[in-house]
């Protein structure tokens, strides 16, 4: 559906893009992943056609997305960073706005814009103020305009940033289900969001991408949550040393006093040692007062991505 | 296009810039029809038409200054370039939108003709052409007020280069008879025009060899122009210039002559001002 061919994006001698390529098929939820200022809006702003690239090709629907401009536009709903919205108009008038410049026919716009208010859940908003509207709900409207005119490609640019907790729940759940009828490519700094809607993951820093596949490819490289930080009392000398005494244990990283008369391990082991783990603590007598799966960090991962691209999965698309 | 204009001329009257534009310039208009009409007992309006052409240059930045900028603060051009229509449609869109304001607020001032009439013999023709020249006039600055909108990226920097291009444009017949009118000044100024429209289309299209062709054919025709017909140049400059005095070209109109050349300047004017607006979305775009 969307084909990104080798494209390159420079701002005087800033290189924002280097020779980025991806492809997402139909139907599909891609996720881009990055941390800020990694080029993930960069890319989408040259797909959505808002910015022109340096150099390569992308096609949506195999036409250019520079030469055939309108048409590509037509099948394509872009949410930005920040939803374009014009604060002077009510919900619906820019809706209405909205579905006029998409070229929706004056019959049916009506009732169009009304199903995907309801949708997004801004019916009960429809007369009020954008400028008086709160983020969430700033959001949604930003989506509904993407939505308007029943593109097949949805972008959107952090749909999450910035809502509180339950409206994230809620967006999530919503573009969950605009994936089961859409091609949509979704950009987040945050790894967990990406693994719970997406289908593959597309990693991206400094410009170049890193790493593309599926979650559960991705987090079975990046160690895939067998990796533990425990929390013991006393020193680490003793507690390395129990820890030394349980199988299957292939490495421990003592990571310091984080809690007064405590220590942190990292515990590195190949399969689930959480039991064994355990059993060898109470009868050295020594209580765990934390065990958890350790977290990589957007950055650990970026580290790790890059450092070994020869290990993991076979659909490993390192550009170095 | 329709679905822009529509939104443009929506936002002059839900936001305040739509009705400080008509109350500024029903507010001048109306002090100058009392003083040069309704005190001193004259019939002539297109006299005082005449008289307050100047309005354009405080009036049409109020007009035009949001037109762009505003899409640009807030990021609303990212909805306008990404949706299915074309530059060309979203700045003649706009255009048509400040038209419209300025030509409402140009119709209420009808009321002031029309109330001399009851008082005297009006020559009805004549301040119908003197209207169509001021209407034109203005759709001329409202382009060129959307020009500077358009290259400027704030508010205040927009309104004020409006204001300064749209008087530099009026004081041009003043400074325009400075320019000596022997040959020589001005073949040499010909030349140093050929060579800044040379270095003006290579930073535009970065290529060497259109900049330098453009130059060479430039400098050539100045050349061969200078050694055959040197008295082509008498007064080369001051001709050129008065090309751009559009206030100028408004003798015709307040005399209530309907002149065909006129009109066509002032379209033709409007129409490359336009063309430049779209070539600078264009060319933004892409660098």
């Amino acid at each position: 559906m969307i084909e990104v061919m080798d494209v390159s994006k420079r701002y005087g001698k800033h290189l924002a893009v280097d020779r980025v390529n991806f492809k997402v098929d139909k139907g599909e939820v891609l996720g881009f992943l990055g941390p800020n200022g990694a080029g993930k809006t960069t890319v989408m702003n040259i797909i959505a056609g808002y910015i022109p690239m340096t150099e390569g090709k992308v096609t949506v629907d195999g036409l250019d997305v520079v030469e055939n401009g309108n048409e590509v536009r037509r099948k394509i709903g872009y949410l930005p960073e920040i939803p374009p919205l014009y604060g002077e108009m009510t919900v619906e008038e820019y809706c209405t706005f909205v579905s006029r410049v998409k070229h929706v026919p004056g019959k049916k716009r009506k009732q169009h814009i009304g199903e995907i208010m309801e949708k997004v859940q801004i019916t009960d908003v429809r007369r009020r103020l954008i400028s008086n509207l709160s983020k969430g709900y700033r959001q949604r409207v930003g989506l509904a305009a993407a939505m308007i005119g029943n593109p097949e490609v949805l972008i959107l640019d952090e749909p999450t940033v910035g809502l509180d907790p339950k409206q994230i729940i809620e967006i999530r759940n919503l573009i969950k289900e605009l994936g089961e009828t859409h091609t949509v490519i979704l950009s987040s700094h945050i790894l967990p969001e990406v693994s719970a809607i997406c289908e593959r993951i597309v990693i991206i820093n400094r410009g170049r991408i890193v790493a593309s596949d599926t979650p559960e490819n991705l987090s079975a490289r990046l160690g895939g949550g067998k990796d533990l930080v425990i929390r013991v009392p006393g020193q680490a000398q003793a507690a390395v040393g129990i820890l030394q005494g349980v199988a299957g244990i292939s490495e421990v990283e003592v990571m310091g006093e984080l809690e007064p008369g405590t220590v942190d391990l990292l515990v590195k082991s190949e399969r689930d040692t959480r039991s064994e783990i355990f059993f060898a603590f109470s009868k050295a007598e020594l209580p765990i007062l934390t065990m958890k799966p350790y977290d990589l960090t957007l950055e650990e991962i970026f580290l790790q991505v890059t450092q070994d691209p020869k290990e993991g999965s076979s659909d490993v698309s390192s550009v170095s | 296009m329709l679905a822009v204009y529509l939104k443009d001329l929506s936002a002059y009257f839900r936001t305040f810039s739509g009705y400080v534009f008509m109350s500024v310039f029903l507010l001048i208009t109306s002090i100058f029809y009392i003083t040069g009409n309704v005190f001193s007992a004259n019939a002539d309006f297109n006299s005082t038409l005449g008289s307050i052409i100047f309005i354009f240059i405080l009036v049409v930045p109020i007009l035009t200054m949001r037109l762009m900028t505003d899409e640009v603060t807030q990021k609303t051009d990212h909805l306008l370039y990404t949706a299915p229509i074309s530059f060309t449609e979203i700045v003649l869109g706009k255009y048509f939108a400040a038209v419209t304001v300025f030509a409402i607020a140009l119709l209420l001032t009808c009321l002031y003709p029309i109330a001399i009439s009851f008082f005297g013999n009006l020559a009805v023709w004549e301040i119908v052409g003197g209207m169509i020249g001021f209407f034109l006039l203005g759709c001329v600055s409202i382009a060129i007020g959307l020009l500077i909108s358009t290259i400027t990226d704030n508010l205040i920097s927009a309104a004020i280069g409006t204001f300064g291009a749209l008087l530099a444009i009026l004081f041009i017949d003043s400074f325009r008879s400075i320019f000596p009118a022997e040959t020589n000044p001005n073949a040499v100024f010909a030349a140093l025009l050929a060579l800044g429209i040379a270095f003006w289309v290579y930073r535009m299209t970065r290529s060497y060899v259109l900049g330098i062709s453009i130059a060479v054919i430039g400098l050539g025709a100045a050349g061969l122009v200078f050694w055959f017909k040197p008295e082509l140049y008498q007064g080369f400059v001051y001709h050129l210039l008065g090309w751009f005095s559009m206030f100028y070209h408004y003798g015709n109109f307040e005399r209530g002559v309907l002149a065909l050349s006129s009109i066509v300047y002032y379209l033709s004017l409007t129409g490359l001002v336009l063309f430049l607006t779209v070539q600078f979305l264009e060319k933004r775009r892409w660098s």
